[in-house]
């Protein structure tokens, strides 16, 4: 589609210099689409394994706790976990891919969690926690992929959508209205020519 | 700096996070879900981890968490048994990123 400017010279200086810069970013960008999708399908495809596997076993652990908490008085659950010492110490380093930033979790586990009364708790509970301290290290594993995924995912989105933008918009609209007004001042020209050459011969 | 980790969901799933002194937000209605999601925006959580059940029914309002780096929006499957949630997720990610699902085939 061709933009609607004057057919002059000034216009086509302008236009030709933007078109230069659109084809660079367009390089740029098609780069940066190209490396920011690398690192999104290394991520995915580990995020995918590490879901089926945590969704497999979490299913046990979820299902013991619940009969656990059926299985014990109300109240007790509570005072169980309050003597825990367990602690999770979270700390965060933020990485950079393409702009992009995206999270990196590194975790400390400390202390224990059996801390209760094994009169009035059930084995159920036990088992339990047991699965959950073994999954944890995967859970937040899997929390630092995914959100990764995701934050790379609507980059990539962004990204293509600009380089086909530019692709398949910008750049050849650019180009017809270069070859337009090219045109325009080439037909100039050849009028001003004929006209001149048509006055020399009255002259005459 | 240690940043927080905290879990949402119905109480009787997820009260065994307790024992590992995570933020535990027992949660029975919408409503009460917004409120937490509201509190927990506020807050320096890292992550959060959410029912699949749940997180179904507050889309909306986990939208904004993750689009930030931090916190990192996570949904577990219930003791039900996996609803596939968190897959579909997982596929949606796929789908908006290369255009079409190549890894679910």
């Amino acid at each position: 589609m061709k933009l609607a400017v004057n057919p002059t010279r000034m216009e086509l200086l302008k236009l030709k210099k933007r078109k230069e810069i659109a084809v660079y970013g367009y390089k740029l960008l098609k780069e940066k689409r190209d490396s920011l999708m690398r690192e999104f399908l290394k991520i995915i495809k580990e995020t995918k394994k590490l879901t089926e596997e945590i969704e497999k076993e979490i299913y046990f652990a979820l299902r013991s706790f619940v009969f656990a908490s059926v299985e014990t008085r109300p109240g007790v659950l509570e005072e169980a976990f309050i003597t825990s010492s367990k602690k999770v110490k979270l700390t965060l380093t933020t990485k950079n891919i393409m702009n992009v930033t995206i999270p990196s979790f590194e975790f400390q586990e400390e202390g224990d969690f059996f801390c209760y009364s094994l009169v009035f708790s059930s084995i159920e509970l036990d088992r339990s926690l047991q699965i959950f301290s073994q999954l944890l290290e995967d859970i937040l594993k899997l929390a630092e992929l995914e959100n990764s995924a995701y934050l790379l995912s609507l980059e990539i989105e962004k990204t293509r959508r600009r380089v086909n933008a530019l692709e398949y918009v910008f750049i050849p609209s650019m180009t017809e209205t270069i070859k337009y007004i090219t045109r325009k001042l080439d037909e100039q020209e050849r009028g001003s020519i004929i006209s001149l050459m048509k006055i020399k011969e009255k002259i005459k | 700096m240690s940043y927080k980790i905290g879990i949402i969901g119905n109480k009787d799933t997820i009260f065994g996070f307790k024992a590992f002194n995570l933020e535990v937000f027992p949660i029975t209605s919408i409503e009460e879900g917004r409120e937490v999601i509201k509190k927990i925006s506020q807050e320096n959580f890292a992550i959060i981890f959410i029912t699949e059940d749940w997180e179904e029914k507050l889309e909306e309002e986990l939208t904004p968490l993750k689009m930030a780096t931090i916190p990192a929006v996570i949904s577990l499957p219930t003791h039900l048994g996996s609803t596939g949630y968190g897959l579909k997720e997982l596929k949606k990610i796929v789908e908006r990123a290369v255009g079409s699902d190549i890894l679910f085939k």
